[in-house]
């Protein structure tokens, strides 16, 4: 099953995709959507999970509270999020 | 004795009677206290006798070093600024980068304590040995850009400045001290320069710094300047974009706070983030000394109302200062609002945290459009960047405001207190704990009041990898008294905190260790029960000067008022959870007095 998302990428990552929002059409689950986000946008996405960068749903981080078959819907929102620090 | 890292020695400068004194460093206030804040911090509670005007002259202005500072170790700019705070009446130290401090140790000193008050007004002319105290007559009334001009024109470009502007001329509560557009900020240390009728002090220093063991120092500092390279962080968002880098995406999460904490998610994200402003008015880069991150961005707008002005930054705080919290959307305004506080000489993210209070108290009838002057609501640039000028210029409302929020709510009173968004009297910056709750904690205990640079927990909560639930308690405590620690540390060296993002404690001992040689630093054990020792004894200075144990709190709102919407929606900080667990976790009691049994640990 497909769900339609809308993906952002922050900072560099902004950069290094060419792509600050976009939506997409991807897997309902979790871990399927950012294999399929990752290749799209040639990011080893999920090896760099939780050291390169992370990842917001809704604007709350993905690794609290989030089972393994964590399903996504249509019209959520996933923000890439380099790892950064303060300002 | 020798020394490696450290000058060995403290200037002691009296403008009472114009003499200056060096004193010796001792070793063992050294290995108690690091230096930097350390090291103020055991000056001010031995020298400054409790219960003194902040604006008076008994009070002290030191500038002090750690024996980092001016060395090769990335970031090493740091120096800090310590005094009794003339906003809060508690300990106040302001940290910045640039040359000063670099500088400072060069011409031979550790630190500069400044005492007594001046009758004229007088700058300070160190040249290594030589040490005057010169009239600024004709310096007094100018702003920070023309008293640098021309003091750089007098004495020469190598020579560093730092200096005050008409803010801290006047006192204001909120002024800062200005040193080559870097910023002693928060806390109102420019209105106690002012106070001594000291103008600027200026350094020239010819020596150098000796090291321990200089090869493993240099392959230590070879080592920690690829980390720093090589982190995402470090070496990549922040150095391409500033300390904006993280705008968006605070914003994403919800703990950007907007119109004075009424929001926290805001919407005029179009044409204010961290990419308008490197596309549209970033120009270059600028480094202090030894960093290679240069988060240091130079802008200037091109066109529109605000052409042709310039700023130094906007730094992320000063961005949301001027910018959501004022419900301004104008990058333009931002960039010459943070041009103004840098000329006169403010503290800019108070002064963005005061207008927007300001605007709060407009549009809830407890400040009229007399009083005022003309309309000042939400959204309004045009009447920000007015009542900005006023506090510069120290006319109208602006005099009352450049007091700070919590002056200014308890002479607006009509229960704008409510709207004063500060903790002990400093104003908060730009994150809000509803969507972070550690981050409520670290601006509740914080010991300069409403800050977020003594704990970052919202790092972790919201940034970095998310490895603590920003809506639980749960390790809150145990997190925000082991980072207050470690930030006193790196405080007290001379490093920047953005270096902590890239760097291991292990690290920073490494090149420590090597610079100095002392063996009480040989371990990051040593060195958190130092950062201890000197948390402790800033909350000593705090009470002694009579600070009550309700003051370790959070505005009302954030205590009582759900945010509507975004994804902390619903949330209000529990407070009195965590603090209850933080009091137990330092060996506090229920007051938050520290235990004899703790002081006695750590040889307070």
């Amino acid at each position: 099953m497909t769900v339609k998302i809308q993906v952002k990428f922050f900072a560099q990552l902004a950069i290094q995709t060419g792509c600050r929002s976009c939506t997409l059409e991807v897997p309902n689950n979790f871990y399927q959507a950012i294999e399929v986000i990752g290749a799209r946008f040639n990011l080893p996405a999920k090896e760099k999970l939780g050291t390169y960068y992370s990842i917001l749903i809704n604007g709350k981080g993905y690794s609290y509270g989030l089972a393994d078959n964590y399903e996504l819907k249509d019209e959520d929102i996933l923000a890439f999020v380099p790892i950064l620090s303060g300002g | 004795m020798q020394w490696f890292g450290y000058a060995g020695k403290l200037l002691y400068v009296n403008l009472s009677n114009g003499n200056y004194e060096v004193k010796e460093l001792a070793p063992e206030q050294a290995k108690k206290y690091l230096g930097g804040k350390g090291l103020a911090a055991s000056i001010l509670y031995d020298c400054l006798q409790p219960g003194q005007d902040p604006l008076g002259p008994e009070n002290l202005l030191v500038f002090a070093t750690g024996p980092l500072t001016g060395t090769l170790a990335p970031t090493s700019s740091r120096m800090i600024v310590a005094t009794k705070s003339p906003l809060t009446g508690l300990w106040l130290d302001s940290n910045a980068g640039g040359f000063l401090g670099r500088e400072l140790k060069f011409a031979g000193y550790d630190a500069l304590i400044v005492e007594g008050k001046s009758l004229e007004p007088v700058y300070i002319l160190i040249e290594d040995d030589r040490v005057e105290l010169r009239p600024a007559n004709n310096l007094w009334g100018k702003d920070t850009f023309e008293t640098h001009q021309t003091l750089k024109e007098l004495h020469g470009t190598d020579y560093r400045v730092a200096a005050i502007g008409q803010a801290g001329e006047r006192m204001d509560k909120l002024a800062a001290i200005i040193s080559e557009a870097r910023a002693f900020g928060r806390g109102g240390a420019g209105a106690v320069m002012g106070s001594k009728n000291l103008k600027a002090i200026v350094v020239r220093g010819t020596r150098g710094i000796n090291i321990a063991d200089y090869q493993k120092f240099v392959d230590y500092v070879k080592e920690a300047f690829n980390e720093v390279a090589i982190h995402p962080d470090t070496g990549g968002g922040r150095n391409h974009y500033g300390t904006s880098v993280i705008y968006s995406f605070i914003n994403e999460a919800g703990v950007h706070p907007v119109e004075n904490f009424r929001k926290g998610k805001f919407t005029g994200t179009d044409t204010i983030n961290e990419e308008v402003l490197r596309s549209k008015y970033y120009k270059k880069d600028k480094a202090c000394s030894s960093c290679p991150i240069a988060c240091s961005k130079l802008t200037k707008v091109d066109e529109g109302k605000y052409q042709g002005k310039f700023t130094e930054g906007p730094e992320y705080e000063d961005v949301w200062s001027f910018g959501a919290q004022c419900g301004n959307t104008d990058l333009g305004a931002v960039i010459y609002a943070e041009y103004l506080c840098d000329a006169y000489g403010l503290d800019a993210t108070s002064v963005g945290n005061v207008v927007g209070f300001a605007m709060e108290c407009f549009e809830q009838g407890a400040l009229t459009q007399e009083e005022i002057g003309y309309p000042l609501r939400f959204g309004d640039t045009e009447a920000m960047i007015k009542t900005v000028e006023a506090i510069c210029q120290g006319q109208g409302i602006g005099k009352l405001l450049a007091q700070g929020v919590r002056y200014a709510s308890e002479q607006i009173g009509k229960g704008s207190e409510k709207w004063a968004m500060h903790v002990k009297g400093m104003e908060l910056p730009a994150y809000d704990p509803r969507g972070a709750f550690g981050m409520g904690l670290a601006y509740a205990t914080s010991d300069r009041g409403g800050c977020h640079l003594r704990s970052w927990p919202i790092a972790q909560e919201v940034l970095a990898a998310n490895r603590m639930d920003p809506f639980s308690v749960e390790f809150k405590a145990e997190f925000v008294k082991s980072e207050q620690d470690l930030i006193a540390v790196i405080d007290s060296l001379g490093l920047c905190l953005f270096a902590t993002f890239a760097l291991s404690l292990k690290q920073i001992v490494g090149m420590l260790s090597a610079l100095t040689g002392i063996q009480e630093f040989n371990s990051g054990e040593k060195l958190m029960v130092i950062g201890e020792r000197i948390y402790n004894l800033t909350r000593l200075f705090n009470l002694r000067e009579g600070m009550a144990p309700a003051s370790d709190t959070l505005p009302e709102r954030l205590l009582t008022e759900q945010l509507a919407e975004g994804p902390a929606a619903g949330q209000v900080v529990p407070l009195d959870i965590m603090l209850k667990e933080y009091y137990t976790i330092r060996h506090w009691d229920e007051a938050g007095r520290p235990l004899p049994a703790k002081l006695e640990e750590l040889g307070l």
